[in-house]
């Protein structure tokens, strides 16, 4: 238990400011598009505006698309590069706990901090635009989102799985395959129009989450 | 275990990855050199015949130059002065202009502007689109004043109709009872399973919304002057209704698929007519209708079908034009013995995996498979071991994009493997 807060407390360490800048962008962007909803909405008037909605299908919340990508890239850099940077992780690997438990213990901490990083924005600006948006529009936007959310959870595992090969030339090969994989994420789809991808996008992200597993395995043998 | 379970997971990730993108940069690279020919299909009222035109390239590789030649079924040809003489419902505005327009057709008096009048084109879906739930319910009358002026939209729940202010996003109780009670009074069932209204504003005004109800019945929903009207409708047949889209041509108020491929035409009167069509199911076509004809088209894999009908939607004429595929080339063939499969993925389609003939990478997957067999040979991996066999099956049916994905993924040795490939003398 002791040895469990103390590896939490090393990864809090490292990733307490990256995660503060994350938290803020992520906030503010989200009230940023509520802004300029509620602006338009007042501007054009509620039937216009929302008539516009339905026929067109706009994306008003499209500033967000990349966000989670970044806020991923933020605290998954933050907590693996110190790690991988002479290979620190080999002390975190001799505590007296499995290397396979010290390793999720960092993955699952990073996981809990981006969602708490991305969800509570996402609240809020469900609770926000549902003042002004009917359930009809305000479930599609949260649909179209998903794919994005789940896409920023794919690429912290897909940064762990890379930041732990030991061989640069198949860290090469793992970025190129991470980057074909999360474009399905971030394809350009309507409103609404990403449900039937959503059960696809769940299990890409949960096999990413036990990528991992291979190559700290490699990592802790020294594989080349 | 668990670790090559795992790697075997990241394999399949890598063939995906690779499927994808290996072919499009391949023939991005090595572009086909040919050009399909381009074809049109037209219904000739003089001949009672179909026209078929047909650009044709030059063979020349250096220039895409080409001439449009147009013959009939029979392969008879025709100059283009004499198509456009026999297709004249086509070419109405070039004959007015130069002053050929005859004053009849078939025996009936003609103008360019009545001609003009009765041609329509428009778009039918097989499949339903993106439905919200939540529509935009305009007065029948509200082009007389701006108080009739829609300012919110409805949805029907399990409970009633509910009408929601846009500006306040407040349900109107009020106009919500009003009209839950009179669709009530029609026998209609709670909840709606699917709406469906014109995009064109007048015709979505004056028809309303055809409302499919829980129990499948079809009603039409619209509002004059605030007062709801709803009338229950006869369905074409005992089937459900799959889609709906609204006609642009008086004699056409809306055309209907059910859920077994059958398509009709309702008329303004509200009776049905059945297209003789084949299963229309997941088939969208484009209509057509100009003085004499209502035509339809189909489109399919390299082909499209056109159906002619008369203006009391019987049968005439039908003719299926069928399209070469892409000319292939050195670089084409060279791509299918090299690539299995490749996976793409379309608005219509999703992700789809187009497979290349098994007969052409067949040799190159086996060869590649041999190859695998050998390095593992050589290295000291055990041929029984599960985890082998699975590479080298992945080799065999993915081919390279196998290849690469245990090649970026290596498989580990286990502890007697290394052993022996260490001491091969013991």
């Amino acid at each position: 238990m002791k040895t469990l807060k103390h590896l939490i407390y090393k990864e809090w360490l490292k990733t307490r400011w990256f995660a503060s800048i994350a938290l803020l962008l992520n906030l503010g962007v989200l009230i940023y598009i509520f802004i300029a909803l509620r602006s338009n909405f007042l501007s054009a008037g509620g039937t216009i505006y929302l008539s516009t909605l339905m026929t067109y299908k706009t994306q008003f919340f499209s500033l967000y698309r990349y966000i989670p990508l970044g806020i991923a890239l933020l605290i998954g850099l933050s907590q693996f590069v110190p790690e991988i940077t002479d290979k620190r992780i080999k002390l975190a690997l001799h505590l007296p706990l499995h290397n396979l438990q010290i390793i999720y213990i960092m993955v699952v901490y990073g996981f809990v901090l981006l969602f708490l990083t991305m969800i509570p924005g996402i609240l809020i600006f469900t609770g926000l635009i549902s003042v002004y948006l009917p359930a009809e529009i305000t479930i599609p936007v949260l649909q179209t989102m998903s794919p994005w959310l789940l896409g920023g959870f794919c690429a912290y595992f897909l940064i762990a799985t890379i930041a732990l090969e030991p061989a640069w030339k198949f860290r090469f090969l793992y970025i190129l395959i991470s980057y074909k994989v999360l474009t399905l994420f971030f394809m350009y789809l309507s409103i609404g129009n990403a449900v039937s991808l959503l059960p696809v996008l769940c299990l890409i992200t949960g096999l990413s989450g036990i990528a991992p597993v291979y190559t700290s395995y490699r990592f802790n043998k020294g594989q080349l | 275990m668990l670790t090559k379970i795992i790697r075997i997971i990241a394999v399949l990730f890598a063939v995906i990855a690779a499927a994808t993108v290996l072919p499009q940069l391949y023939y991005t690279t090595f572009p086909p050199e040919g050009r399909s020919s381009h074809k049109n299909i037209c219904y000739s009222e003089i001949l009672g015949d179909f026209i078929i035109s047909e650009y044709i390239y030059s063979t020349d590789k250096k220039q895409a130059t080409g001439q449009t030649v147009c013959y009939d079924r029979h392969g008879k040809s025709y100059s283009r002065d004499s198509v456009a003489r026999l297709l004249l419902l086509d070419n109405v505005s070039q004959l007015a202009y130069e002053g050929r327009f005859p004053d009849t057709i078939c025996g009936i008096a003609v103008t360019p502007e009545l001609v003009s009048s009765e041609a329509f084109s428009q778009y039918h879906s097989a499949q339903p689109g993106l439905y919200y739930g939540l529509c935009e319910l305009r007065d029948q009358k509200s082009y007389t004043t701006r108080t009739l002026e829609p300012r919110d939209l409805f949805r029907i729940t399990p409970e009633g109709i509910q009408f929601i202010v846009c500006a306040t996003n407040q349900i109107d109780e009020e106009k919500s009872r009003l009209f839950t009670n009179c669709l009530t009074a029609a026998d209609f069932r709670f909840p709606a399973l699917r709406m469906w209204t014109s995009p064109d504003k007048n015709i979505s005004e004056a028809i309303g919304y055809y409302v499919i109800d829980s129990k499948n019945e079809l009603y039409c929903l619209s509002m004059n002057q605030s007062v709801p009207a709803v009338q229950k409708l006869e369905k074409p047949d005992s089937r459900n209704i799959r889609n709906i889209t609204f006609g642009k041509s008086p004699d056409i108020r809306a055309i209907l698929n059910t859920e077994n491929g059958n398509m009709y035409i309702q008329h303004p009167d509200q009776s049905y007519t059945r297209l003789e069509l084949p299963d229309s199911l997941r088939k969208s076509g484009r209509l057509t209708g100009n003085l004499f004809y209502r035509i339809f088209t189909l489109p399919a894999q390299n082909q499209q079908t056109t159906f002619v009908f008369d203006r009391n939607f019987r049968l005439v004429d039908s003719c299926t034009l069928y399209f070469q595929p892409q000319p292939q080339n050195t670089a084409g063939i060279f791509g299918e013995f090299l690539f299995p499969f490749h996976i793409g993925q379309t608005a219509w389609e999703g992700f789809y995996a187009d497979w290349s003939p098994v007969k052409r990478f067949l040799w190159l997957n086996l060869a590649l498979a041999g190859i695998t067999l050998f390095y593992k040979r050589r290295n000291g991996y055990r041929l029984s071991n599960p985890f082998v066999i699975t590479d080298i099956l992945f080799v065999t049916i993915f081919g390279i994009y196998g290849l690469m994905g245990i090649s970026a993924f290596p498989l580990k040795k286990s502890r007697e493997e290394i052993l022996n490939s260490q001491s091969p003398e013991l």
